[in-house]
């Protein structure tokens, strides 16, 4: 760890809020870059009656609704990915590995390829996000029934399961792609990168509600994520209600991070690398963790998303590519110094 | 009235019969070690009184009324925590079960850390840990758990071999803690395989091998030749220590 636990502890609300700062100022950096530069005046600017209308159309209908997206993905992923790790005691675990990511990545193919005559939305949602939505949520339940016996639900043969279905789902992704034509491969391929172009506000709505309530009641399971670092069975002596922490954790999980790829498509690393970094920063409690989680993640989407629409504006990168180019990188490198921060 | 009651337990897995008809009880104050063979069953008859195991007869009965992490703490006999946690967090960690609030429960990490020789290492991770570091890391843990008279009327310590990993010197001050523990009104119930650390220190021994109690009561009464040869099928002399009246043996 870089910074000691009684640093963390001692001077927590200041950590916190220069957080929140920071992420405030990134959220001001995004909705200042584009393809169409837009002064911070002007930006500030633009919510008041007197501004430049096209200043106002592209901060109030494309980049606030873009951003806020962002920030609500972005946080609900890194979060998800801590709770993931911490629930199977593995800092290298990541909420795909339940099936999620898979499962909606079938589930949106399927609407692309069989379902070309239907057009249409539901609150704002295309029904590519909506078949991801129950794509994902299908095999998170498909999942956790493998891995349930008689005895409780055994993590280790979740992970397992969770693999096995993963391939499952990709084998009929698969399946769909070969009959799929030309341009039904590129909007598949284009979901799977990710992006968040074409945002909406009632996507925002959707998003930042799942994102309150997943994240305050991820929240409240702080103390029994800590005790479950220790073994389940641990955790049980110390009082914990293990089955049903593990059951609730699961769902809000497979909420989060489905909703999300719902939204965005896959974000390749992002519920990886964050909890990652700040564990090596601060440490892998979760009273910490879960709060900077959330932030750090919201930041680096929001950062990779600026980067992903300017790089060469005005084309567009998918967002997913970005987070991979940059997120393999420094995922390799901690893996290879990991003996140094204290990880096995 | 007796912290625990075991009567007529039985542990069935998978057809084969771990545990056969086992009754013992511990007052407050006993410091019971639970001793024999490899596979006799020792680990599996803690992880059945903690109901990790499921009994397929018998009872167990722990006294007190409170919640009972809030009573009953347990080592287990390997640790899966491989997450950077300093040494001081893991210790808090055995605080979760009461609400004492901040500042007690810092004291008493701290005592059980002092307890357990490990305060220097307060700030240390815990994966970076040597064997027995961690292990006296954990008993720091299950000893805060249950350190307070005030948060539970009985209290009940469980450790499924502390001593394994720990060097002569860690052996002693572990078991000094011990009996202060016991002295305080805390049943301690231990597997331990050093025979010699059962007879110094235990107040009473339950012997069980292949799954059934081959003889209990206080260790100077029944600790003998005779019952170790049963237990181990090893030629053992037994000495009577002159200046502690207590038993010794020598491999």
């Amino acid at each position: 760890m870089i910074f000691s636990v009684k640093k963390v502890e001692r001077h927590w609300g200041l950590i916190l809020g220069l957080a929140v700062l920071l992420l405030f100022l990134a959220t001001l950096c995004s909705l200042a870059f584009g393809a169409v530069p837009i002064r911070f005046a002007q930006l500030i600017n633009s919510f008041s009656a007197s501004s430049d209308p096209k200043v106002t159309l592209i901060i109030q209908q494309l980049r606030l609704p873009r951003a806020l997206l962002g920030l609500a993905v972005g946080a609900m992923l890194a979060s998800c990915g801590a709770v993931t790790q911490g629930l199977f005691r593995n800092p290298l675990a990541d909420p795909s590995l339940i099936g999620v990511s898979a499962g909606a990545a079938t589930g949106a193919s399927v609407v692309i390829v069989l379902m070309t005559q239907l057009h249409g939305s539901l609150a704002g949602l295309s029904l590519v996000s909506i078949g991801a939505f129950c794509g994902g949520t299908i095999t998170v339940v498909f999942v956790y029934r493998l891995a349930t016996s008689s005895a409780g639900t055994s993590v280790s043969s979740m992970l397992l399961a969770g693999i096995a279905i993963t391939f499952l789902a990709g084998a009929f992704a698969k399946i769909l792609e070969f009959i799929a034509d030309n341009e039904m491969l590129k909007r598949i391929s284009l979901w799977q990168m990710g992006g968040l172009e074409g945002a909406n506000y009632s996507q925002v709505g959707i998003a930042l509600g799942v994102a309150a309530v997943v994240l305050s009641l991820l929240n409240r399971h702080r103390t029994a994520l800590n005790a479950l670092l220790l073994g389940e069975s641990e955790a049980r002596h110390l009082g914990i209600n293990v089955k049903r922490v593990k059951q609730q954790l699961i769902v809000l999980v497979a909420a989060g991070v489905g909703c999300s790829v719902a939204l965005v498509g896959t974000v390749a690393f992002l519920g990886l690398i964050v909890p990652h970094m700040l564990r090596i920063l601060i440490g892998p409690n979760h009273r910490y963790l879960i709060p900077l989680c959330a932030i750090g993640g919201a930041l680096l989407m929001l950062l990779s998303d600026t980067v992903a629409r300017t790089v060469i504006a005005p084309t567009e990168v998918p967002v997913g590519l970005i987070t991979s180019l940059l997120g393999a990188p420094i995922f390799i490198s901690l893996l290879r110094h990991r003996h140094r921060y204290g990880m096995q | 009235m007796a912290t625990l009651e075991v009567k007529q337990l039985s542990v069935q897995v998978a057809g084969s019969k771990l545990l056969n008809n086992i009754s013992f009880a511990l007052q407050p104050g006993d410091i019971c070690a639970v001793v024999g063979p490899n596979g006799a069953g020792k680990s599996s008859l803690l992880a059945a009184i903690v109901g990790d195991l499921k009994l397929s007869g018998g009872s167990v009965a722990i006294a007190g009324s409170e919640a009972r992490a809030k009573c009953l703490a347990f080592l287990p006999q390997f640790s899966l925590l491989n997450f950077p946690f300093t040494v001081s967090e893991v210790v808090a960690l055995g605080r979760i079960p009461h609400s004492t609030g901040n500042a007690i429960d810092q004291h008493i990490s701290t005592a059980a850390m002092a307890a357990m020789d490990i305060s220097e290492l307060a700030d240390r991770p815990y994966t970076q840990l040597s064997g027995g570091e961690k292990q006296r890391t954990q008993l720091a843990r299950v000893m805060s758990q249950i350190w307070r008279a005030e948060d539970a009327a009985q209290r009940l310590l469980l450790l499924d071999e502390p001593t394994t990993a720990l060097d002569l010197g860690h052996q002693q001050q572990l078991m000094a803690a011990l009996e202060k523990f016991a002295q305080c009104g805390v049943a301690v119930l231990m597997v331990v395989h050093d025979i010699n650390i059962a007879a110094k220190y235990a107040s009473h021994l339950l012997a069980i091998a292949d799954g059934h109690c081959l003889a209990q009561g206080e260790t100077t009464k029944i600790l003998s030749e005779q019952l170790l040869q049963q237990l181990f099928n090893a030629n053992l002399k037994l000495y009577i220590d002159p200046a502690s009246q207590r038993p010794s043996v020598i491999l």
